[in-house]
């Protein structure tokens, strides 16, 4: 390799010639294969077995057992997460919309101003974001308890949700996650968006201005439409970490007991808490009922990504 | 326009401001109003309460402590592969790049159970390393690393080459000191991650190690009671080191965000 220059091998072709290359990439996917692949594959297999935290005897294979057990029995665990699939089919076209939607407005907006007013707005629009979802999460915990809370106590005055406890009531409590998730992502959306915004040649909005096209106009027929490659990666995105929706009601409901974690009647309860609970429960097939549930989570996201990909190549 | 940009900073700002105005004010005050701070004294007691009581001073080591292994470790790792990916080609590289690529598809939380027990089988659950070591493994690192090395001229590799420096060497004496700004950018981003993360740290540690993320959110439980200043006292602190890295490094995180979405 020392005066191997490129393009003309000095040695005969052999994978001995790139040892160096592969010397450098051995770190990294040894760490992959280790904590990435093998996990991944791993809790495939599992779904399909009645693995436990337990079990003495062995791990052995139960084919679909599990599956069945989760959808169809109506026992605990099942009647938990289908509950959880409820809420989530509930909390995320809903945070989604929401979110993007104040993103892109904000995006279109803030692009009309330029210097340093653009990046003291940028910037401080920004700061929600870099705050941990912990924090986010106390935050709002606060604002939305209906005494101390600053939100929750002036909302009561004008007539919503007067002397309820948001994080245990029906309806609320998915209100009170979309709130803080839109709180926290708004920045991060908004930032690749006003990106994206910026990407678009001048020329386009010169041309538009001689021919006489109001700012609106603008918005309607340059922008938005150069920016849906980005717009559909914000939307895929955001889809994926919404389905993953973990840190907010898992700190709201917190409880020694796992099963009051999700609230009363599980109305805070999303799959990867209830994932989490079936580690930590001890049941029987509890890693291997966990492991099924990581794996209905993985076919969700494959979807999107899927959908996002045939979008894509219909544009082409 | 101007109110809409206005009300949108103040729901972002103000919150922040709030947690400063309540700590340092009169325990009498009325939580839902106390805009301006108005006793120092009973918010310094709150602080070192907070710090002490609560432990948040072993929380911050703690979770500083694996913050920084996991970005010596991911900026190693993560710099090599871009390294060897932007300026060599060999056989396997499409698919080697595809798996990281297609990697990014399956986030933590899809095998954070098996990943979980094989830490625990490894002995490293409540370790230092423990918790970083699947933390290092980050694609969108190699990503953003990858774009800084693109912009750079072959034609440094390629003399140095010829001078004689051998590959690693290259790397070490010219490739990294050139990937100064990638690396700034990658190491912030990672230190906003891993500082807010709860999930994985909360799995992976346990009596030795305790993250800033499970002792606020262990804070917050309504189960036992504690004072409302000392816990919104609290969450101002643990905002302290995120907010400082973005006022340092702020146009390398939003420069890094755009990157990764218009990239994508």
């Amino acid at each position: 390799m020392t005066n191997g220059h490129p393009g003309k091998p000095v040695r005969p072709l052999g994978f001995r010639r790139y040892a160096v290359n592969y010397l450098g990439l051995l770190p990294f996917f040894a760490l992959f294969v280790a904590f990435v692949l093998i996990p991944l594959v791993q809790g495939v297999l599992m779904s399909f077995t009645d693995w436990s935290t337990k079990l003495r005897g062995g791990t052995h294979f139960t084919g679909l057992t599990n599956y069945i057990y989760i959808l169809t029995s109506g026992g605990t665990s099942s009647q938990r997460f289908l509950k959880s699939i409820v809420n989530l089919l509930i909390y995320v076209p809903t945070t989604v919309t929401i979110g993007l939607a104040i993103s892109l407005i904000l995006a279109l907006i803030v692009n009309q101003f330029t210097g340093r007013q653009h990046g003291f707005f940028r910037g401080s629009f920004f700061v929600p974001t870099v705050l941990p979802l912990f924090l986010c999460t106390g935050i709002w915990q606060w604002y939305l308890n209906s005494e101390t809370g600053l939100v929750a106590s002036t909302l009561a005055r004008i007539g919503i949700g007067n002397g309820v406890t948001w994080s245990q009531t029906p309806g609320y409590a998915i209100a009170v996650c979309v709130i803080i998730d839109i709180w926290h992502a708004v920045g991060f959306n908004f930032v690749i968006m006003s990106a994206g915004i910026q990407d678009i040649s001048p020329d386009y909005y010169e041309a538009a201005e001689i021919d006489g096209a109001t700012t609106w106009q603008q918005m309607r027929y340059i922008t938005l439409p150069l920016l849906e490659p980005i717009l559909f990666f914000v939307i895929t995105y955001a889809f994926i970490s919404a389905l993953q929706v973990y840190d907010i009601p898992r700190i709201l409901t917190q409880d020694t007991n796992p099963n009051s974690i999700g609230g009363p009647n599980q109305v805070m309860l999303f799959p990867v808490m209830e994932m989490v609970r079936n580690l930590h429960s001890g049941d029987k097939a509890g890693l291997g009922r966990a492991c099924c549930e990581g794996v209905m989570l993985m076919f969700m996201i494959m979807g999107i990504t899927a959908f996002q990909f045939r979008r894509r190549k219909k544009k082409i | 326009m101007y109110a809409i940009m206005i009300l949108w900073l103040l729901v972002c700002l103000f919150p922040l401001w709030n947690l400063v105005s309540t700590t340092f004010s009169r325990d009498s005050d009325d939580l839902t109003r106390t805009f301006l701070p108005n006793d120092f004294g009973n918010g310094l007691g709150k602080l070192s309460y907070a710090l002490t009581a609560l432990n948040l001073i072993h929380a911050t080591a703690d979770t500083l402590g694996y913050t920084v292994v996991t970005i010596l470790g991911m900026i190693v790792i993560c710099s090599l592969v871009a390294y060897e990916f932007t300026f060599y080609k060999f056989p396997l590289k499409g698919f080697l790049y595809g798996a990281i690529l297609g990697s990014m598809m399956f986030p933590l939380v899809l095998y954070v159970i098996p990943l979980y027990r094989f830490v625990v089988t490894l002995g490293i659950s409540d370790t230092l390393l423990g918790v970083a070591a699947p933390l290092m493994v980050s694609p969108l690192s190699v990503f953003i690393l990858m774009q800084f090395l693109e912009d750079m001229p072959l034609s440094f590799v390629e003399s140095a080459r010829i001078d004689g420096a051998g590959h690693f060497r290259i790397f070490a004496s010219i490739v990294f000191p050139l990937l100064r700004n990638g690396l700034i950018t990658a190491t912030v981003l990672m230190f906003l991650n891993v500082w807010g993360a709860y999930l994985w740290p909360s799995l992976a540690t346990g009596a030795s190690i305790q993250p800033m993320s499970v002792t606020i959110a262990n804070m917050l439980s309504p189960m036992f009671y504690t004072d409302p200043r000392v816990k919104i006292g609290a969450m101002l602190l643990s905002a302290i080191p995120p907010l400082t890295i973005y006022l340092f490094f702020q146009r390398y995180v939003i420069n890094g965000i755009a990157m990764s979405g218009v990239k994508g």
